[in-house]
């Protein structure tokens, strides 16, 4: 008779140790790291708190209504953004960020640069993680308000569109997230509503659609020291309106990917890397496909 | 009826509707001599959240009559519910300034007091 391998089983002894034993850092968020636009989020120990990142996004395509994907004539082939944040804490429960990004659009030999568009928010922890009740998620409330001055799609200039920086309207967001973060093995949920708000281009009053955008994250705390995590956005925008009609087949369907490592280089200093793909997977729909490398570092003041 | 009176008020403070006398005192940096004197002249601060289930273990060990535990970055009532739950064999403070005073910045952390001081 084989004697009998006790490898498996105790790396599976080793496994379930590391996902429920390790001491591990509780507080993030479901959408902190999906390589959205306002990555910052504080701690309750952080007062203050500064973002740096760099972003390469390229491989550009569009999926048009219809499902077929093509490459553009026009609009940028490589986008580098570099994204500054600040975040400044009321209370345990209170933190507010201010995000400004910076956008090098490049196509060909050619490249403009400008400001996008700003972001606020304003974090609120309804229920914190607590050591009493490790089971139950960080349960947290926020709002934003997104700038739309900087020039986009409605008002460029530039023959190639390189000088469309945003999205051309402000938006109002308001959003949940929650985070089951208590053992090595981290899991939770974010929902995000946002409302564009209308504005007059060549005369006529645009509105872009409602936007909903989904993200479930699942994630791996290795000690103190080094997070993983990796996840899906789905979001959902109705159509759009042009002096209040609607525009049809104009909806727009994304379903993307992401995959974040954190490493806390030292007790102040975070250093994060994410690789994002929009319009990865699934039915997509007037949606943007591209790749987007970020390096980024956090600081506590 | 003063035993139901009893037995209300003991349920109304499980429930948390009731809010349970503060156990923790606030210490700031100024009161860390005369309490190293009282308990031996050397402290052990363990500083802890509610929210950092990492500190759990530190609150459950047994310590020393020279450790004293300080809640931190957190709202006094979810230390003191810890503390009551919990409750570890160490006296607890509600931070006032110890934290911005020797520079913590995350949790737990366990730092002895005096600081020993810098080599020449």
């Amino acid at each position: 008779m084989r004697p009998q391998s006790t490898m498996p089983t105790l790396l599976v002894g080793v496994l379930v140790a590391l996902a429920l034993g390790t001491a591990s850092e509780t507080l993030a968020c479901a959408s902190c790291g999906s390589g959205g636009d306002s990555p910052l989020v504080l701690y309750p120990n952080e007062p203050y708190k500064t973002y740096l990142g760099i972003s390469q996004q390229s491989h550009f395509e569009t999926v048009y209504a219809d499902g077929t994907v093509a490459r553009d004539n026009a609009g940028p082939e490589r986008r580098t953004t570099v994204l500054a944040a600040f975040g400044a804490s009321f209370s345990p429960d209170w933190f507010a960020t201010l995000t400004v990004p910076y956008i090098t659009n490049v196509r060909a030999d050619r490249d403009q640069s400008g400001l996008g568009d700003v972001l606020a928010y304003v974090h609120w922890t309804v229920h914190p993680t607590s050591m009493l009740a490790p089971s139950l998620p960080q349960v947290q409330l926020f709002a934003g308000y997104k700038t739309g001055a900087a020039r986009s799609v409605y008002d460029y200039e530039d023959d190639a569109q390189l000088d469309a920086y945003g999205t051309g309207f402000p938006e109002a967001r308001a959003g949940v997230d929650l985070w089951w973060g208590s053992t090595a093995f981290q899991y939770g949920l974010a929902e995000v509503a946002s409302l564009p708000f209308a504005k007059s281009y060549s005369g006529a009053s645009r509105t872009p659609g409602r936007e909903t955008r989904t993200t479930a994250t699942v994630g791996y705390s290795f000690g103190e020291k080094a997070k993983l995590r990796g996840g899906a956005t789905l979001a959902a925008r109705s159509q759009r309106m042009a002096d209040k009609q609607r525009i049809q087949d104009s909806e727009e369907l994304d379903h993307g990917l992401f995959l974040t490592g954190d490493w806390q280089a030292s007790e102040r200093n975070d250093v994060r890397l994410t690789y994002a793909r929009s319009a990865a997977f699934g039915r997509n729909k007037n949606a943007t496909r591209a790749d987007t490398m970020t390096v980024a570092v956090m600081r506590v003041l | 009826m003063q035993r139901w009176k009893v037995r209300a008020g003991a349920l109304a403070l499980m429930l948390g509707s009731v809010p349970a006398a503060a156990q923790c005192p606030r210490l700031a940096p100024k009161d860390l001599p005369a309490l190293a004197t009282a308990r031996g002249g050397q402290l052990e601060l363990v500083f802890f959240a509610s929210w950092c289930t990492a500190c759990k273990a530190h609150l459950t060990a047994h310590h020393s009559g020279h450790t004293v535990l300080i809640g931190s970055f957190d709202k006094a009532e979810r230390l003191e519910q810890v503390i009551r739950v919990l409750k570890p064999n160490a006296p607890c403070y509600l931070d006032d300034g110890i934290t911005a005073a020797l520079g913590i910045a995350s949790l737990p952390k366990v730092v002895a007091w005096p600081l020993p001081s810098k080599p020449r």
